[in-house]
């Protein structure tokens, strides 16, 4: 027992003693980087500042706070919030199924077919207002997290290449560059500029279909949902594809050139075997700090997603609890068209969830690349 | 309980009209005419009743319910026409009867086609 207690002091004090150095050693080395610019963009759609090179600091030295029950509840706490902040779309929906079953019931007393229907357009017309405007909602959200998103790539990218470049792995930083900047825009600008209006659309469809008792138009929209669904999980595949291909390929070149520089110092007389020594010090160096950053950006990244992400949830979950409540009263053509707006809402949040994982996967993979 | 008074009159009525039938039954035709409109016109505050219900209720939504009158409108084309219709089948006259209701029909095609048309305008503008 004595035994462990001291090698355990042992350790500690190593470790502590080691701490410090350490944390004098990385501030330096991390005031080399500008983190002027990702902090710029991060803040742009947060509340609370954030601080990236402040938060990588903290994550190499271990001060970051993550404890699980904090971070769950928040996130519960978060949701419930937004749930709650759109209680009043909820409250709305369902007047209007209300008033629309009570319009049936009036009209249906009477032989006219055409009376009920004028009741159920009139209610319909509300239904999509009040639908629309909440899906509208939901898309402007979607679309600024995901320009938001590439805003603090596009940032990054410098960043991120300049931490790859000095931990030893040159040549991965030359490869990516491209690579990354064409995956990035692409990716952006295919899911903003072309997947979004194609959910708008599949949305609308599903409105229109329900203006008649006959699904007319129900296949199409069902079409324009697995469609868009299947790009997203092509784009996803394809991206990541992309950087994973890049980073096969750049560790043969990487280790040529690395070996190259060390063999050349190494080889230079007296000093060489010094200098080489102290490379490697440097580019081990290098790998903490690069692991503090990427740490930090995926906890800047995933705070800048949370609450977007958690509005559109919360806009989706009323749709599909609205419809819910209304199936015993309302009529059948209505429960279909909150579902289906519903469904297209979901689709929404996938498409940003998709995005906003490819960019954390981005980083991961960037600068999970290993130098040497 | 209007429903009795309701209940009682078109039970008297009917009694009456059956009694009249075979001596004079232009009266008992007049007579069930009567107890028809005597019906239409204690319904009708319980009608105005439903309407004012319906219509705070849609007070109650931030929506642009400007076409809820539209439906009272409709509403009212379809009671009154229906009862038109019944009232000369009564009469024994099939063919007017028909031709009634289908004028409340058109009628409440063309009273809803304000309705139908911003429903299209509002799916189009969302298109564009």
């Amino acid at each position: 027992m004595k035994k462990a207690g001291f090698i355990l002091l042992a350790f500690y004090l190593l470790i502590t003693g080691c701490r410090q150095a350490y944390g004098q050693e990385i501030s330096d080395q991390l005031d080399m980087f500008d983190f002027q610019e990702i902090n710029q963009a991060m803040n742009e759609g947060l509340e609370q500042k954030i601080d990236i090179g402040e938060l990588a600091t903290q994550a190499i030295q271990g001060k970051l706070d993550l404890s699980p029950g904090n971070i769950l509840d928040s996130i519960v706490k978060t949701l419930f919030k937004e749930l709650y902040s759109n209680g009043k779309l909820i409250g709305n929906l369902l007047v209007v199924g209300f008033l629309s079953a009570l319009l049936k019931n009036l009209t249906d007393s009477f032989k006219t077919k055409g009376a009920g229907e004028v009741g159920f357009y009139v209610c319909y017309i509300v239904l999509v207002m009040l639908l629309f405007s909440s899906f509208q909602l939901a898309v402007d959200i979607g679309k600024n997290l995901i320009s938001l998103l590439a805003k603090i790539m596009a940032a990054s990218i410098p960043l991120l290449l300049g931490l790859l470049a000095f931990s030893g792995n040159v040549s991965g930083a030359y490869v990516l560059h491209p690579a990354l900047i064409f995956a990035v825009n692409g990716v952006t600008v295919i899911i903003r500029d072309v997947l979004f209006p194609l959910i708008i659309f599949g949305a609308i469809i599903r409105l229109i279909n329900n203006l008649s008792d006959k699904d007319m138009l129900a296949r199409l929209a069902d079409f324009f949902k697995m469609a868009i669904g299947w790009a997203l999980k092509g784009l996803l595949f394809l991206f990541i594809t992309i950087l994973s291909l890049q980073r096969i390929s750049s560790p043969l070149l990487n280790q040529l050139t690395l070996k190259t520089a060390k063999f050349t110092i190494g080889s230079i007389p007296m000093v060489g075997d010094l200098l080489s020594g102290t490379m490697d010090t440097v580019l081990y160096w290098s790998l903490t700090i690069k692991n503090g950053v990427l740490v930090a950006s995926i906890i800047g990244l995933i705070m800048v997603c949370g609450l977007p992400l958690f509005k559109l949830a919360a806009i989706f979950i009323c749709f599909k609890i609205t419809a819910g409540l209304l199936q015993p009263i309302c009529d059948e053509r209505m429960i279909k068209a909150i579902d289906g707006v519903g469904d297209f809402a979901a689709l929404l949040l996938w498409a940003t969830i998709t995005v906003a994982a490819m960019f954390l996967f981005a980083f991961m993979i960037v600068l999970s690349f290993r130098g040497g | 309980m209007e429903i009795m008074q309701i209940v009682g009159a078109g039970l008297v009525s009917a009694l009456l009209a059956l009694t009249l039938k075979k001596h004079a039954p232009e009266f008992s035709l007049a007579i069930s005419i009567c107890a028809g409109i005597f019906i239409f016109i204690m319904l009708l505050p319980k009608l105005f009743l439903a309407l004012e219900t319906l219509q705070t209720l849609s007070d109650s939504i931030d929506g642009n319910l400007t076409y809820v009158s539209l439906v009272f409108k409709v509403v009212g084309i379809a009671y009154i026409s229906e009862f038109g219709a019944q009232l000369c089948t009564d009469a024994g006259q099939g063919a007017i009867a028909y031709k009634i209701e289908l004028a409340g029909k058109i009628m409440i095609m063309v009273v809803s086609f304000p309705v139908l048309f911003a429903l299209l305008e509002l799916l189009q503008g969302m298109l564009s």
